[in-house]
């Protein structure tokens, strides 16, 4: 089930709502639990069973983890898990590779469906379970507090990536009151606008553009739907961990921010502590540091940015143009490791210009899966596409009347001023009003049809 | 004591707003179908999973929504069928070379339609008060399946081109021409030169559904939107080219669908009564965009393309299907030449006006 869909907020939500707060408080993560299993049992009725075997094999193992330290609990059960996400998500790209190498069919192609949230629960067990080893997490967890933390639904399906120490004590208790229930609707309907509202047309302006075809495609046209496609993946995932985080309230919950205007950074190594930043934190804890973090120097700090990088990018997606673009954000990272950082930090306007025109490029690099159609397409970008213009000025002109008001009211959002606002007035009357006709719009929009799946939700 | 009030309407006026706001949509919703007849046990089983107030959005017509089940898909596919065969003939593709003889019938609706065609085996018969020979449109068919969709029937036929001796024309022939349709339309504005020619009234998502309710289409050469049945009563085009279907996909059924196509082709023939009419069969989609479990897959766009093809009298209505330029063996939009599975790339349409440009028919010389 969507977040962003009538369905999800007028049955489930509003059924679930009732239920959650009318439960006996001892009994409330039990409902959440079973509650956020119909949740994810709807939309994927033949992948509950794995994410249920998952957890239970997890805690078994976990209790081991926790009292006896056990090493061999702890590889086993990353190895179980990691591998579970090989299969379901990389197998197919890891066995058309060597196939492709070896010129022969070696290995089969299984063709398995993704099962939802697959990579950020994953991700959210084996923080877990290094954290049980490493003494961060002390015994005493039950299995529903376990099965809560993994399954909770505003956080199951598309992140944030959060620790089990984050919500540790509002498992064991916490407050639910109706003013919660009204503060977290609030913030759940800023991130429905976001999503609804800017990401879905910025999307529909970025398909049109994709529509067209690469062959003639003229530069302005070309930076048109990479500014575009920036947006929608910004508001796309930004309203839904602004969801997330409004649904975890309205539970109880403190879910933890995963984007801080990432858009107004002045370097790559800033836009990458402001973007998916539960991410970021994961591979920074569980990769970067125990290889070494930047302790070990020079050589080893490029060689542990090189291996994060790869491994983000192949947790984005198993295709070669994932792996292209986080090794672009090594090399620039690098870069801006050796030298470029400083000048960066001192000269902010460059800054700024550095990150609003790079990032567009390397969201093109993200998007495009077909590298003949990737290559037209930067080339088209930076003058280089050779054939007669098709997709022109007159193209051009008429995007920017359909979308203009809408990118204005993007690049507006990228900015710290709207949320601030927000959390300032979220109180008063008037903004209460604004939240209500935000949400009509969006349950208009909704109807109409206009509901692109979440990007994130490949992952 | 109002102080108290207010200070609760603060502290939960969000949650109180929108219980309101949408209780009141949830009632009209329901009103509205209590009042439509539409409160049953079946209504509310297909309607479990979506707000009351969701057929608001909706007009008078009951039109059936995205959720119908099984039953009421049968019930409406028996329905479709029967006044499929009520209201065409059998029609076959015999074997090369053996003559082939046909009725071809224009659907009925409570619409007054264009004459019925008759051809004797072999023959050409020439149309009344032209010097034209007729056209015919034939069909190629297969053993159709039978369909859990109230949206959609299977034909078991796929119409071609109409056969005639068209000739071929540069573009000046379309100086006096207007193009009606949705994004492919919109797509031959783009890339076919002629947009500084011919008129085009189209735009993203235009659909007979809308159309029949009054929604006006945008002239992309004036970028204003205008009311077709008015602009048509004041321009008089040499030809009309109308491809329009694709956004019908999910709603109404086969015979609403034939209907609306009925009505618009009426006006078409009532407020130019001079132009040749060409109808134009929508594009198939690709493999991986065809699904077969919903109501977007070919044999929908067919049951689609099969209601246009029935219009073509050939005589001042010809149908022309650009299937052929951009599909495999069995009808599937090829992958390389599509993003998104229903669009062909920009650079692609080269192919089609060019088979747009082989196909005309000429005004006869008086």
């Amino acid at each position: 089930m969507v977040f962003s869909s009538n369905c999800f907020i007028f049955r489930f939500l509003l059924l679930f709502m009732v239920v959650y707060l009318l439960t006996p408080k001892k009994y409330r993560n039990g409902v959440l639990l079973l509650g956020s299993l119909l949740f994810y049992g709807i939309g994927e009725p033949h992948f509950i069973w794995i994410l249920m075997g998952s957890v239970a094999i997890n805690y078994v193992l976990s209790l081991r983890i926790v009292r006896k330290k056990s090493r061999v609990a702890l590889i086993t059960t990353l190895v179980f898990d990691f591998l579970i996400l090989f299969l379901f998500k990389y197998w197919d790209f890891g066995a058309e590779n060597i196939n492709r190498l070896v010129q022969q069919e070696f290995l089969p192609l299984l063709h398995l469906a993704l099962p939802l949230g697959i990579s950020f629960y994953t991700f959210q067990m084996a923080s877990f379970q290094i954290d049980c080893y490493k003494g961060k997490i002390e015994q005493g967890f039950s299995f529903v507090d376990f099965a809560t933390y993994i399954c909770m639904f505003p956080q199951l399906v598309a992140g944030p990536i959060v620790k089990y120490q984050e919500i540790a004590p509002e498992l064991k208790n916490r407050e639910c009151t109706i003013k919660n229930v009204e503060q977290g609707f609030q913030l759940f309907t800023v991130g429905l606008g976001l999503k609804v509202l800017l990401a879905n047309p910025m999307g529909t302006l970025w398909n049109a553009i994709q529509t067209a075809g690469t062959v003639g495609l003229s530069g302005r046209v070309a930076w048109l739907g990479a500014f575009a496609y920036s947006f929608q993946i910004y508001f796309d995932f930004w309203g839904y961990s602004v969801m997330a985080a409004g649904l975890g309230k309205m539970i109880g919950f403190r879910i933890p921010a995963n984007f801080q205007n990432p858009y107004i950074s002045k370097s790559m190594s800033e836009f990458w502590r402001r973007w998916h930043i539960t991410l970021g934190r994961w591979f920074k804890e569980y990769v970067y540091i125990p290889l070494g973090g930047n302790r070990r120097g020079n050589k080893r700090t490029i060689f542990n940015l090189f291996v994060v990088w790869t491994l983000t990018g192949l947790w984005h997606g198993a295709s070669w143009n994932f792996v292209l673009w986080g090794f672009s954000f090594f090399l620039l990272l690098a870069i801006e490791k050796i030298f470029l950082g400083s000048i960066l930090e001192k000269h902010s306007l460059l800054g700024h210009l550095y990150v609003i025109l790079v990032i567009p490029v390397t969201w093109v690099v993200f998007g495009i899966t077909d590298f003949k159609i990737l290559v037209q397409y930067l080339s088209s970008m930076f003058g280089m596409n050779g054939s007669n213009v098709l997709v022109g000025q007159e193209q051009f002109i008429r995007y920017l009347g359909t979308y203009g008001a809408l990118l204005g009211f993007c690049v507006l959002f990228s900015t710290p001023i709207p949320m601030r606002i927000y959390k300032r007035f979220s109180e008063h009357f008037f903004m209460k009003i604004i939240l209500v006709v935000v949400l009509g719009f969006s349950v208009y929009e909704m109807l109409q049809g206009s509901n692109n799946p979440f990007l994130y939700f490949r992952f | 004591m109002k102080r108290d009030y207010f200070k609760i309407l603060k502290k939960y006026g969000y949650l109180f707003m929108v219980l309101v706001f949408f209780s009141a949509m949830g009632i009209g919703g329901f009103v509205k179908n209590v009042m439509a007849g539409q409160c049953n046990i079946a209504y509310f089983k297909e309607h479990l999973l979506e707000p009351f107030w969701e057929g608001m959005f909706q007009t008078e017509t009951p039109v059936v929504s995205a959720k119908d089940n099984a039953t009421s898909g049968e019930e409406r596919e028996t329905q479709a069928e029967k006044a499929g065969t009520a209201s065409e003939k059998e029609m076959q593709i015999e074997k090369a070379g053996a003559a082939s003889e046909q009725k071809v019938k224009a659907e009925k609706a409570g619409v007054s339609t264009e004459k019925a065609s008759e051809t004797k085996r072999g023959e050409m018969k020439r149309g009344e008060g032209t010097n034209r020979k007729t056209g015919i449109t034939k069909f190629k068919t297969y053993t159709p399946r039978k369909i859990k969709s109230p949206y959609y029937t299977d034909r078991g036929k796929v119409p071609l081109t109409t056969e005639y001796a068209y000739q071929k024309v540069s573009d000046d022939y379309f100086s006096d021409a207007a193009f009606i349709g949705d994004s492919r339309t919109l797509g031959l504005y783009d890339y076919s030169g002629w947009g500084k020619i011919a008129d085009f009234y189209c735009e993203s998502g235009f659909s007979l559904y809308q159309w029949t309710r009054g929604a006006t289409v945008i002239c992309q050469n004036t970028g204003q939107k205008v009311d077709l049945k008015k602009r048509l009563r004041e321009k008089k085009y040499g030809k009309i080219y109308l491809m329009i279907g694709m956004n019908d996909l999910g709603y109404g059924n086969s015979e609403e669908y034939a209907e609306w196509l009925a009505k618009m082709v009426h006006m078409l023939r009532k407020t130019q009564p001079q132009a040749i009419l060409y109808l134009m069969g929508n594009l198939h989609m690709s493999r991986e965009k065809n699904n077969k479990d919903t109501e977007f897959n070919n044999i929908n766009v067919n049951d689609k393309n099969v209601s246009m093809a029935l219009l073509a009298d050939g005589v001042t209505s010809f149908y022309l299907d650009c299937n052929p330029l951009y599909t495999d063996k069995e009808g599937y939009l090829k992958a390389n030449l599509t993003f998104d599975g229903c669009h062909i790339y920009g650079y692609q349409y080269d192919k089609w006006t060019d088979f747009i440009k082989s196909h005309a028919v000429l005004p006869d010389e008086k």
